[in-house]
């Protein structure tokens, strides 16, 4: 009997190999798999790759005399000018990851929010029946192609916009959930006097959290920018009554553009907020572990 | 206090021969961490001493807030991502020198060899550096992270999809 879906199960399939999974996730997906052909293949597939990987390790000969080549480098440079004790952190591209968990995985993520393009500024221009504009006789009937194609996408928008929301309140329940693990676990460490700090997933439960809550702040923003751009071409949409033909081309030819730039940022958004979905899959098994070993103490 | 400790105490008191312990002690394994980043010998040497230039000039102010071998491969990896983005990433094929990958394997293989380090070069830096330590460090998630300074969960996250990209990447008729 099949208990999980075959698309959970496929996103677990590596640290199940890996055994780094609560023993819960781990007897789901053995029943799973006992009676799913399709991921049992998919799990054979990624033994055999992991296999291949691992056994093309790049693996060099050490260089001889490695540590006294360094460590006569060293020397010379030191004799070159005085020694330099200075800050790590002051070294220019070099901070390791300094800014912090949060401002890593944004910038991983990349949202273009930060790079969004500055409305790109169409010149006002005289047009006389353009190629494309040639068969509207009428400044009603390109008003409604124009229109019909933009309400399109927008309508297209909207029901991405719905379905973020849904995915960012699923995110937001699952949280609540964790930090109620989260407490439990404390507890539980309490109870046996365990110390917190050398606990990595209690450490590493702010981070991922702080991490995780960045993430949907860009992804709310994101919403709240392109709901802005909804009103902002309704509002366009009415001065169009009294408005030029140029300036109702022109007009449209830009709030597509902005609908262009939106839909790439959701389709970013859509990408990492699966990838926080999984993650919160992974703690809440970690979770789950800990909670389990820690009773069993 | 751990030996490492011990060493980086003596040195900051002005004990030079502590420094050449340390470089003793972690060359080795650092060099093998850059070679698997960068594929090539001669930028693994040069990018080893850079590495520790770096260490002999910035371990006064280390304060113990990680492992010194964290702080250490901490560095390395970023200076393996910094040099990757000055080639522009653009490790071809070619460039790979496959002469000193897998000394021990024959020359058959290379093409395979080629075919993957090609995808893991076109890997985003953060997944390319989880599965480098993952795979080919075998290092656990918890040193990961505290390396890549990311959470765990989001090291795991990091390696599920990169993985998932690399077996996209790579043709089937590569797998043994």
């Amino acid at each position: 009997m099949k208990t999980i879906k075959c698309s959970k199960v496929s996103d677990k399939l590596l640290l199940y190999l890996e055994n780094e999974l609560a023993e819960t996730e781990i007897n789901e997906i053995h029943s799973h798999l006992s009676s799913c052909t399709a991921c049992r293949q998919e799990l054979a597939g990624l033994e055999k790759f992991i296999a291949t990987v691992k056994s093309k390790k790049p693996e060099s000969i050490l260089p001889e005399n490695l540590s006294e080549n360094i460590l006569l480098n060293i020397r010379k440079k030191s004799i070159a000018g005085k020694p330099a004790f200075f800050d790590f952190s002051k070294l220019p591209g070099l901070r390791p990851f300094l800014a912090g968990a949060l401002a890593c995985f944004i910038l991983v993520a990349g949202f273009s929010l930060y790079t969004r393009k500055q409305p790109v500024s169409v010149p006002e221009k005289i047009i006389s029946g353009t190629a494309e504009n040639s068969f509207c006789v009428t400044r009603t009937q390109l008003r409604n192609k124009l229109d019909g194609a933009y309400v399109k996408n927008l309508q297209n928008m909207t029901t991405e916009t719905k379905n973020l929301k849904v995915i960012l309140a699923e995110l937001a329940k699952e949280q609540e959930e964790l930090d109620k693990k989260y407490i439990e676990l404390e507890n539980k460490l309490k109870e046996k006097q365990i110390p917190a700090e050398n606990n990595i997933a209690l450490n590493t439960h702010p981070i991922w959290k702080a991490e995780r809550n960045e993430l949907m702040k860009k992804a709310f923003e994101t919403i709240d920018y392109f709901e802005k751009q909804k009103d902002k071409g309704l509002a366009t949409e009415q001065s169009h009554e009294t408005a030029s033909i140029d300036k109702i081309i022109e007009d449209h030819t830009q709030a597509q553009k902005e609908l262009d730039i939106l839909k790439g940022e959701y389709d970013i958004c859509h990408t990492y907020l699966k990838m926080a979905k999984m993650q919160a899959d992974t703690v809440n098994s970690e979770y789950d572990k800990l909670i389990s070993n820690y009773s069993n103490k | 206090m751990d030996r490492d400790h011990l060493l980086i105490e003596r040195f900051v008191k002005g004990d030079a021969q502590a420094f050449d312990a340390l470089i003793h002690e972690h060359s080795p394994k650092a060099y093998g961490l850059i070679f698997s980043f960068v594929y090539n010998r001669q930028d693994a040497q040069d990018l080893s001493q850079e590495l520790w230039l770096i260490v002999y000039r910035s371990l006064k102010s280390f304060r113990f807030h990680s492992s010194f071998y964290t702080w250490l491969y901490r560095i390395a990896v970023n200076l393996c991502i910094r040099f990757l983005k000055r080639k522009k990433t653009a490790l071809l094929p070619d460039d790979f020198d496959t002469v000193e990958l897998n000394h021990t394997k024959v020359i058959e293989s290379k093409e395979t060899l080629r075919e993957i380090y090609g995808a893991v070069n076109k890997l985003p830096d953060k997944q390319r550096a989880v599965f480098i330590l993952r795979n080919y460090q075998d290092l656990p998630y918890e040193e990961i992270s505290r390396i890549v300074n990311i959470s765990v969960s989001s090291a795991k996250t990091n390696y599920c999809y990169a993985v998932r990209k690399l077996q996209n990447l790579v043709s089937k008729d590569v797998l043994l």
